[in-house]
């Protein structure tokens, strides 16, 4: 069945379909602001004519491209190309001007291209033991893992701690605009009905990282790279070999919050960054271009879009809005996802996964082809660039909801973006706040409304617990360590 | 450098005037492309059915005919939107019937409902359905109402104001089950909570429940449709075991801004019509799990003020879980 | 002398910013007092929090900055200026005015604009790299959305015009 399902996939037609896909997939993800949901939506009236098989290898090849696509424009000129992506500018930027760019981009494509083989080979071997996993998290444990990605804002916001987590209360707030998830009632709308339905993730991210950078780029003037040299690709394919443990702990990030519904690449690839540094024996050069720090979202981030599948092939539920379009696309050409999709139509099913995995490939391929091209880029001089970051910036806030006021929203937060960078306070406790206030607010009150309005809901499952305890330990930690060597200093003397 | 500036400028006017094509010139209709502007994301329930409709409305209209996904407030967004559009039969509003009703009675949505032109209908009988887990001792209503007595049952659902919340409240009131109503972020998650055995029952689309009834992960125990589903004839609705008033319909399908004239009106539906008959359009629904419903125009408005009428006389049962 | 220069580096950007977040907070802790229970609790908790935060940071900075002689803060951003810089207000005055000026002409004819007049602002004299790059953005863009995405493209006030006029 696999080799009828490889040999299907590998026909001509397929492989030329999944050229193409791969390289829209490439410009769209570069992009700043479109992500996968913005390429997959927009190439999917266009494979109605196609044959099954056909379309779906086209949409996963587009899907897997434009989520590595984004990290582009991440690395080269410090702009988000999809909100997956934000992490990567962290220390891929860094690289960026270091004359590393060849580098980076080499990091990139490699990691990537391992986050869709990890995450491709736990959607075929272990997806019923995932599956397990994400029916027992409820909203308790949604809540509660929630919890614990905002607890690593204070490892985001080290050395700047109280700004940091008060940065993160601000993105908090900023997602509590908006009507509330229970009641629906407005909060913070001022009667406008642009804010009903609270403050647009892309706008906010692209005006924090894309256009604050603009502003930057526009006070620095001459070019981003300081030397005019990109590195050489191979480095980065080397580079990401030698951290083997950072992309593992990546896929796991990546396999985990993929497989629940309720967390995506963003949450993924920040998180990978953020647990990354904390284990990292000298945190401090994470920000500084630690090839590391953009290791772990890259592969958490590939290896995310793939496990999201996972609830999708295995329950026939979505995994991310993505995936819904996926179901669409699979019933529309007459595949069910669910416990019967192997047992229909033959080798079409295994022409779908090896479509899968080839897509990873194809990008990989491509992108570390292209990746010269690209990296050129950082040569340009940055008055040619500022204007290039903000028009697409523009479009790419625009595109996503065809609502003028997404831009103005854009700029705001850019400027607001361009003050933060000045005083060198974290810009991403803002949207790690932003990203995850709906999820811990909702679940909080679900889980409230499940458990009759007793707390003891929250202590009441074995992963609650697990969770409970990795907060108090990710918090208390450090000092308990410190404490421990105190104590064994004295026993000694 | 004068010639540069020359020729910018007329590639700039070449630009502007291919991009503002009029749109109520006298020429004929249609003659541009034609927006279906949708409630709801891409891939979803509401988006599906257009989806599949598009590429023969679009061979039937000569026109190409994009779907624009307007997300927002519950559909609200899109609807007050294209409320407002120029009635040129070149904007339409892809929603579901009754939400839109349910959005501007319970929502407060900025739009009338029944002041829209109904075009056509594409597909209809999307009925909801009613679930336990699968090793719920829970298997009939009457068990339902018993375990409700002594305390609310918890219900896994979509968001409040959807047609599972209705489902829900009209389950409350008429058949006198105890809900206590917790809402997802969609039906598909509420789903997979109940699956887990995180809530008692769940209420929301047949289509969200049926793979993990398939693999017993859930067990479906009545529909809220006025009669059996039709791909689904093995469960019982609600109405049949005695509450005729437990009856959810939905339908799916394309409105245009008040003030359509009626020729142009006529070359929608006469085209819509057209395409709804096709084979091949009949095959692709089929494979992607849809009931076709066509209706048009008078036809189509009668369904749609009955339904109107039936979430109007149900308005005080609905406001009860919404707080603005 | 001592005396002023504390007060002085106290006053500065990171004040500024600090109130205006800590002003959001505050906004927001008054709008929840017409909140239902539920929808009131996650705000309430969070814009104390923060505004706790924000004060305790000041105390902190304030105290610092009596203890110590400060000398000038230093910037975050290295001080490699190249040539044709443009500071943060006059980049905000730009686009500012980008936007606006898409309401009134169009995202087309106002993307142009800005794509002409930025590069020259910043002191970069190849002018025919500038329209070229600008022209080849703008028309491929527009194209994109119009021809394949058929997308609307906000006209601003004056396309809006245009369109009546032609129909006259």
């Amino acid at each position: 069945m696999w080799l009828e399902g490889f040999a299907i996939a590998l026909q001509g037609i397929n492989i030329l379909h999944l050229v193409m896909g791969t390289l829209i997939g490439l410009l769209v993800g570069a992009m700043p602001g479109l992500g996968p949901m913005f390429g997959v939506s927009l190439m999917l009236p266009l494979t109605f004519g196609m044959p099954a098989a056909t379309a779906i290898i086209f949409l996963s090849a587009v899907h897997a491209s434009t989520a590595y696509g984004d990290s582009i424009a991440s690395i080269l000129i410090n702009t988000p190309g999809g909100v997956g992506s934000v992490a990567s500018c962290w220390d891929g930027y860094p690289m960026a001007q270091q004359g590393k760019a060849g580098t980076a981009l080499g990091i990139s494509s490699t990691s990537s291209f391992m986050g869709g083989i990890i995450g491709w080979v736990s959607l075929m071997v272990i997806s019923p033991l995932l599956i397990l996993l994400a029916l027992k998290m409820g909203p308790p444990e949604y809540f509660l893992v929630a919890i614990v990605a905002l607890s690593l804002l204070a490892m985001a916001s080290k050395g700047k701690t109280l700004v940091g987590l008060a940065l993160g209360g601000i993105g908090l707030l900023l997602a509590f605009i908006g009507g509330d998830p229970i009641t629906s009632s407005s909060r913070f709308t001022f009667g406008t009905e642009y804010l009903e339905d609270g403050l647009p993730l892309v706008p906010v991210a692209l005006g924090l990282f894309a256009l604050s950078q603009a502003f930057v780029l526009a006070e620095q003037g001459g070019t981003i790279a300081q030397i005019r040299s990109i590195g050489r690709i191979r480095d980065g394919l080397l580079e990401t070999f030698r951290h083997f443990t950072t992309v593992i702990r990546g896929g796991i990030a990546g396999i985990i919050l993929g497989v629940m519904p309720a967390l995506g690449i963003s949450s993924a690839s920040i998180m990978a960054y953020l647990v990354e540094k904390r284990v990292s024996k000298n945190p401090e050069t994470f920000g500084t271009g630690n090839p590391r720090g953009l290791i772990a979202p890259e592969v958490a981030k590939n290896c995310c879009i793939i496990a999201d599948l996972i609830p999708t092939f295995t329950l026939g539920i979505p995994g991310s809005s993505v995936t819904a379009l996926f179901i669409a696309a699979l019933t529309i050409h007459g595949l069910q996802p669910g416990v019967k999709f192997f047992q229909e139509s033959g080798a079409l099913p295994y022409a779908v996964f090896a479509g899968i995995l080839l897509a990873q490939i194809s990008f990989f391929v491509i992108g570390l082809l292209l990746a010269r091209y690209f990296a050129r880029a950082v040569l340009i001089p940055n008055a040619l660039i500022v204007p290039m970051i903000v028009f697409l910036s523009t479009i790419g806030s625009f595109a996503m909801r065809n609502r003028v006021e997404d831009i103005l929203v854009t700029i705001l937060f850019g400027y607001l973006g361009y003050l933060l960078h000045k005083k060198d306070y974290p810009a991403i406790c803002i949207v790690l706040g932003l990203v995850l206030g709906d999820i811990t607010e909702a679940n909080f009150h679900r889980a409230y409304l499940i458990g009759r309005r007793s707390y003891a809901i929250f202590v009441s499952s074995s992963i609650s617990i697990v969770l409970i305890s990795i907060t108090l330990l990710s918090i208390t930690g450090p000092y308990l360590y410190r404490l421990i060597r105190k104590m064994k200093k004295r026993v000694k003397m | 450098m004068c010639k540069r500036i020359c020729f910018s400028l007329v590639m700039g006017v070449l630009l502007v005037s291919l991009v503002s094509v009029d749109s109520f010139s006298q020429e004929k209709f249609p003659s541009q492309p034609i927006r279906i502007v949708a409630t709801h994301a891409a891939g979803g329930t509401t988006d599906v059915p257009i989806r599949v409709f598009q590429p023969f409305a679009q061979k039937a209209l000569g026109v190409p005919v994009v779907i624009e996904n307007m997300v927002g407030g519950g559909g609200n967004t899109a609807r007050a939107f294209v409320f407002k559009q120029k009635p040129d039969g070149y904007t339409l509003l892809g929603t579901k019937q009754p939400s839109m009703s349910g959005g501007e009675i319970v929502q407060g949505g900025k739009f009338e409902s029944l002041k829209f032109v109904a075009v056509f209908n594409i597909a209809g009988k999307n009925y909801n359905c009613l679930a336990v887990p699968y090793d719920s001792p829970l298997k009939t209503l009457d068990d339902l109402k018993k375990a409700s007595a002594s305390k609310p049952l918890i219900t896994a659902g979509p968001g409040i104001g959807t047609n599972a919340y209705m489902f829900a409240m009209l389950l409350k009131r008429y058949v006198g089950i105890n809900v206590e109503y917790v809402p997802f972020d969609s039906g598909a998650d509420a789903a997979l909570a109940l699956a887990g055995g995180k809530t008692q029952i769940g209420v929301g689309n047949l289509e969200n429940y049926w793979p993990l009834h398939e693999q017993k992960k859930a067990r479906i125990l009545a529909t809220a449709g006025p009669e059996r589903d039709e791909t689904h004839r093995q469960f019982p609705t609600v109405v049949e075991q005695g509450y005729p008033q437990v009856s959810l319909d939905e339908m799916t399908g394309l409105f245009a801004p008040p003030g359509l004239p009626k020729d142009r009106l006529e070359i929608l539906i006469k085209g819509f019509t057209k395409a709804a008959a096709e084979p091949e359009f009949k095959a692709a629904a089929l494979k992607a799990n849809l009931t076709l419903l066509p209706l048009a125009g008078d036809d189509y408005y009668k369904a749609s003020k009955a339904m109107h009428e039936s979430v109007k006389g149900m308005e005080d049962i609905l406001k009860a879980g919404v707080s603005k | 002398m001592k005396r002023e220069l504390p007060l002085r580096s106290f006053f500065d950007l990171e004040l500024v910013i600090l109130v205006i977040l800590g002003a959001f907070a505050f906004a927001f802790l008054i709008d929840t007092r017409s909140y239902n229970r539920i929808a009131a609790l996650f705000p309430r908790l969070v814009s104390m929090a923060t505004l706790l935060l924000i004060l305790a940071y000041l105390v902190v900075r304030f105290w610092m900055s009596l203890k110590e002689e400060q000398p000038l803060e230093k910037e975050a951003e290295a001080s490699v200026k190249g040539k044709g810089s443009i500071s943060g207000h006059v980049s905000l005055a730009i686009m500012i005015g980008y936007f606006l000026a898409i309401f009134i002409v169009g995202l087309t004819w106002a993307s142009l604009v800005y794509l002409l007049l930025v590069p020259v602002w910043m002191g970069y004299r190849r002018y025919r790299i500038i329209a070229t790059t600008s022209i080849l953005w703008v028309i491929a863009f527009v194209c994109i959305f119009h021809y394949v995405l058929h997308t609307r493209i906000p006209q601003g006030f004056m396309g809006d015009l245009y369109q009546w006029i032609i129909s006259r």
